[in-house]
C-alpha cells in the first residue's frame, strides 16, 4: 500500500479551514434560533385575469434562510416576480430576511384558498397563514343603481406600490376611479385617511383609458406618497371620491320633447378599500451625521467666493437633491476653522410632484463673517441618510474649501502697477541653470532603475521560493536519492561498491521507489512487502534473486567474488528501472 | 542575472536616447530671467508663473526664491494685502522632481541589492529588515511622485496673469456672485468647455473663467520670448 505523504497546507487554505471550523462550531442557536414566515396579498379581491401580488417573507436568525417554493394552487397561475433580501446584526445576532413576491392570476371567478405552507430550517419550522383571494367576473356594484351589462359603471380602487417599508420611506398610493358612465366635471377626491403618515399629493389627477378584465373604463387617478412617521402596521384609506354622473331617465310620454331622452345629474360618493402597510424600524448602527433622512440623496456644497475682505460674508450653500421626504430631512451642519460670526439662513425646499415619486431640492445658506485677514477653511460637510433600496446607511462628505480673507475695504485697488519696493530683487543670471521637465513626471531612467530594481527583487524572491518548494517536493527528493544510488553503483575500479554495500543500496533503492520500510526484513518478507506496495511480481522476483546473490557474495571468499559482476550489473539495472518508474 | 542586467542597461540607453532626442527641456535660468524681467515691468502674474516654473527645476536656488517671494508679495499687495505676515508663500519640497526620483531609485536599488544578498547569502536578520524598510521607502517615494504627476496631469497648476479674472458658475450650476481672482494667484485647472476652463481652489471647483487669463506653469517656457532679457 502506498504511504500518503503529508502535504503542506497553504496559508489561504488554512484560513478557509479555520473559518469553516469556526462556522461549524457556531452554536445552532445562532443559525436558526427563530424562524418566522409571513404571507400577504396586496388585495383581497380582483377581477378575472387581473393580477394580485403575493409577498412571502421569511425571517431567520442566522445565515440559513430556506428557499421559498410556492406550492401549486389549483386554478391560479403563479409567477415569481422578484426577491429581496435584508441583513441585520443586532447584539451579536445575525438576522436575515428574504421576501419573494409572486404574481397570481385566475382565469375563472371563485374564491381561491392559498394554503398555509411549512418552511423548515434545520429543526425549526414556521408556517404561513392561510389566505383567500376572491376573484370576480365583475366588480361589486358601487354607486347606487349604476350597474350595467359586463360590470359596474363606476368603481374606485386603491393600490400601493409596496406594503412593507422602512420608517420614513415613501409608499406611493394610487386612488383610481373607473367609470363607464358619463361624468360631469372632474371627480373630487377627499384627502384619504392615513394616520401615522406624512402625506404628499403627487400632482393633479391623471386621466386615461384602462382595460379591467374585458371592459374598458375611463380612469381618473390621484397619486399620493405617504411617509410613515412611526413603525408597526399602519393603514391607508379608505379614499372617497365624489362625482356627478349623468344618467338617462325613462321618458313617461314617448311623444313629449320629440322623444329625446331626458338626463339627470346624480351626485355619488364612492369609497376604496383600506390597505395595510407594515413599517419596520431602521437598522441599528446609524452614523453620527444621520438625522432621519430616508431615500436617495446627493449633497452639493458651494461657497460663493474664495477671496473675501474681512467683515464681509462668505455664503456656503448646502443643496440636497434626490427622492424622499425632503421636507423632513434635516440640513447638514456647516462649520469653519475660524471663530467667526455665523448666520444660518432659512431652508428652502422645492418639490417636483409630477413624477412617480416625490423628488426635490432642499437648499440652505449659511453665512460666515471673518473678522480679520488671513485664511480659513470651510470644514467638510457630512450628510448621512438611509438608502432603503440598498438597505444600508450612506454618507457623503464634501471637500474642505479654503477662503482667503483680505484686509477690510482694500478690494478696489487691484491694479498691477510698478513693483513696490519690498527689498532688493535678485539680479538676472548669466550662467546656465538646470534643465528638466515641468510636468512633475519622474525622469524615465530613474523610473527604470527604481521599478527594475523592485522587479528584480521580486523576481529573485519568486525564483528562490520556487526552488525551495522544489527542494521540499518528496517525489523530487526520492528521485535525487535514486540518482545518488545509481551513481554509486556505476563507479568502477577501486570505488566499485562491494557486494555487501550493493545489497544495502539495492534495499534502499526499493524502499525509496515504493516508500516501503524493508530494512532488516528477510529477503522473502521484504519482497512480499514491496509487492504489496506496488512492485510488480517480476521485478520483485528479480530483486529478491539479485539480493540473495549479493548477500551470498558478501560472505563468499574473496577469490570467489569475481563472479559477482553479473549481480552488480543486475542491481544497477534494477535501480535504473526504479528511477525510470518514479520519473 | 547577466541577461537581466543587460536588458536594464539597454533600457537605460534607449530611454536616455529618447530623452536626448526630444525637444530641449526648459532651463531654469531662462525662466528665472523672464520672471525677473516681468517683475521689473510690474507684470506680477507672469512673474509668479515664470518663477514658479523655475523653482520646479531649481527649488533651492536662492535668487529664484528671493524673486518668487518678491513677486508673490507684490501680487498680494496688488490684491489688497498690506501686512507682510498675511502673504501666503507656498512652501515647496526643496528638491526637484528628478532629484526626488533618483533618490527613490537609489533607495530601491540599494534595498533590492541588500534584500537579494540577504536571501542568497543569509545575511543577518537586521540587515534583511533594513533592506525591506529601504525598499518600502523607495516605493513610497515613487508612488507619491506618480500621484503628484497624475494630479498635475489632471488638474495642472496655473497662475492668473491678468489683473482681474472673473470666475463664474456654469450655466447648469446654481447662480451666485462671481469670484474675482487677482494677478499672481495660483489655482488648479479642471476640464475646459469652449473658451472656459474650470477653476479649482483647495481641491474644490469654484467656477469657470476664460483660459486666456491663465498660464499653466508647465507651458510658461513658451511665453519667455515676450520677456527676453533686455
Amino acid at each position: 500500500m502506498l504511504k500518503r505523504v503529508p502535504r503542506r497546507v497553504a496559508p489561504a487554505a488554512s484560513l478557509l479551514l479555520a473559518l469553516a471550523a469556526a462556522l461549524a462550531f457556531v452554536p445552532s442557536s445562532a443559525r436558526a434560533e427563530q424562524l418566522t414566515a409571513e404571507a400577504e396579498l396586496d388585495r383581497q379581491q380582483v377581477l378575472v385575469g387581473e393580477p394580485a401580488t403575493l409577498a412571502i417573507t421569511i425571517t431567520a436568525e442566522g445565515l440559513d434562510v430556506p428557499a421559498i417554493k410556492l406550492p401549486l394552487i389549483a386554478g391560479l397561475d403563479a409567477t415569481a416576480t422578484e426577491q429581496s433580501q435584508g441583513f441585520s446584526w443586532m447584539n451579536g445576532v445575525i438576522s436575515r430576511s428574504v421576501t419573494s413576491t409572486f404574481s397570481l392570476r385566475a382565469n375563472a371567478p371563485g374564491d381561491y384558498v392559498i394554503p398555509s405552507f411549512l418552511i423548515r430550517s434545520g429543526k425549526k419550522e414556521a408556517k404561513t397563514q392561510q389566505l383567500v383571494l376572491h376573484v370576480r367576473a365583475t366588480m361589486p356594484r358601487q354607486g347606487g343603481r349604476l350597474g350595467g351589462e359586463g360590470g359596474p359603471e363606476l368603481f374606485a380602487r386603491l393600490t400601493l406600490d409596496r406594503t412593507r417599508v422602512y420608517w420614513n420611506e415613501g409608499v406611493t398610493a394610487r386612488f383610481t376611479l373607473y367609470t363607464r358612465a358619463r361624468v360631469e366635471g372632474a371627480p373630487a377626491w377627499d384627502p384619504p385617511d392615513a394616520p401615522g403618515f406624512w402625506t404628499e399629493v403627487l400632482g393633479p389627477a391623471r386621466t386615461g383609458r384602462i382595460r379591467v378584465g374585458d371592459v374598458e373604463y375611463d380612469a381618473t387617478e390621484m397619486r399620493v406618497e405617504y411617509f410613515p412617521t412611526r413603525t408597526g402596521r399602519l393603514r391607508i384609506g379608505p379614499g372617497r371620491v365624489h362625482a356627478q354622473v349623468v344618467r338617462q331617465v325613462p321618458v313617461p310620454d314617448p311623444w313629449s320633447a320629440l322623444g329625446m331622452p331626458e338626463t339627470q345629474v346624480e351626485d355619488i360618493e364612492l369609497t376604496t378599500e383600506q390597505l395595510a402597510v407594515d413599517v419596520v424600524a431602521l437598522p441599528k448602527g446609524a452614523p453620527a451625521a444621520f438625522r432621519g433622512a430616508v431615500g436617495s440623496y446627493d449633497l452639493d456644497v458651494t461657497v460663493d467666493r474664495a477671496v473675501v475682505h474681512a467683515r464681509e460674508p462668505v455664503n456656503v450653500a448646502t443643496v440636497l437633491k434626490g427622492e424622499g421626504n425632503l421636507a423632513a430631512a434635516s440640513d447638514p451642519d456647516v462649520s469653519s476653522t475660524l471663530p467667526s460670526r455665523r448666520y444660518a439662513g432659512a431652508a428652502s425646499t422645492s418639490l417636483q410632484r409630477s413624477g412617480l415619486r416625490l423628488k426635490g431640492e432642499r437648499r440652505r445658506e449659511t453665512s460666515f463673517v471673518p473678522e480679520r485677514p488671513g485664511s480659513f477653511a470651510i470644514l467638510p460637510v457630512r450628510f448621512s441618510w438611509f438608502d432603503p433600496e440598498q438597505g444600508r446607511y450612506r454618507t457623503q462628505v464634501s471637500d474642505t474649501i479654503t477662503v482667503r480673507v483680505l484686509p477690510p475695504g482694500s478690494g478696489s485697488g487691484l491694479g498691477a502697477g510698478p513693483a513696490a519696493v519690498l527689498g532688493p530683487t535678485a539680479p538676472r543670471r548669466s550662467h546656465p541653470g538646470a534643465g528638466g521637465s515641468l510636468a512633475l513626471v519622474p525622469p524615465l531612467p530613474a523610473d527604470v532603475v527604481a521599478w527594475g530594481s523592485l522587479l528584480a527583487y521580486l523576481g529573485v524572491l519568486t525564483g528562490l521560493g520556487v526552488r525551495d518548494r522544489s527542494l521540499r517536493d518528496p517525489r523530487r527528493k526520492r528521485l535525487r536519492e535514486l540518482d545518488a544510488i545509481a551513481r554509486e553503483l556505476a563507479q568502477t575500479g577501486t570505488a566499485t561498491p562491494t557486494p555487501a554495500r550493493t545489497a544495502v543500496l539495492l534495499r534502499r533503492a526499493a524502499e525509496v521507489r515504493y516508500t516501503a520500510d524493508v530494512e532488516g526484513l528477510p529477503v522473502g518478507d521484504a519482497a512480499a512487502r514491496l509487492t504489496v506496495s506496488g512492485m510488480q511480481a517480476e521485478d520483485a522476483a528479480r530483486w529478491k534473486e539479485t539480493l540473495e546473490r549479493l548477500e551470498q557474495l558478501a560472505y563468499a571468499p574473496p577469490d570467489a567474488r569475481g563472479a559477482g559482476g553479473a549481480a552488480l550489473q543486475a542491481a544497477a539495472d534494477l535501480v535504473r528501472r526504479f528511477r525510470e518508474g518514479l520519473a | 542575472m547577466r541577461s537581466v542586467l543587460l536588458i536594464a542597461a539597454a533600457t537605460l540607453v534607449v530611454a536616455g536616447g529618447a530623452h536626448a532626442a526630444a525637444a530641449p527641456p526648459p532651463r531654469a535660468d531662462v525662466l528665472y530671467n523672464a520672471g525677473t524681467t516681468a517683475l521689473d515691468r510690474g507684470d506680477v502674474g507672469p512673474a509668479v508663473a515664470f518663477l514658479t516654473a523655475a523653482a520646479r527645476l531649481e527649488p533651492r536656488a536662492r535668487d529664484i526664491q528671493v524673486n518668487l517671494k518678491q513677486a508673490t508679495a507684490e501680487a498680494a499687495r496688488a490684491r489688497g494685502v498690506e501686512s507682510q505676515e498675511e502673504i501666503d508663500v507656498v512652501r515647496e519640497v526643496p528638491l526637484s522632481t528628478a532629484e526626488i526620483a533618483w533618490a527613490g531609485a537609489i533607495l530601491l536599488l540599494v534595498g533590492a541589492g541588500l534584500g537579494i544578498a540577504a536571501r542568497v547569502t543569509r545575511l543577518p536578520r537586521s540587515l534583511a529588515a533594513a533592506a525591506v524598510a529601504v525598499l518600502i521607502v523607495g516605493v513610497a517615494i515613487h508612488v507619491w511622485l506618480l500621484a503628484r504627476a497624475h494630479a498635475e496631469a489632471v488638474h495642472p497648476e496655473a497662475v492668473v496673469v491678468v489683473r482681474e479674472l472673473t470666475v463664474e458658475r456654469g450655466p447648469d450650476e446654481p447662480s451666485r456672485a462671481p469670484v474675482v481672482l487677482g494677478a499672481g494667484e495660483r489655482v488648479r485647472l479642471g476640464p475646459t468647455r469652449g473658451g472656459q476652463v474650470e477653476i479649482r481652489v483647495a481641491g474644490a471647483a469654484i467656477g469657470w473663467a476664460p483660459h486666456e487669463g491663465l498660464w499653466r506653469v508647465q507651458e510658461t517656457p513658451s511665453y519667455t520670448a515676450r520677456y527676453a532679457t533686455p
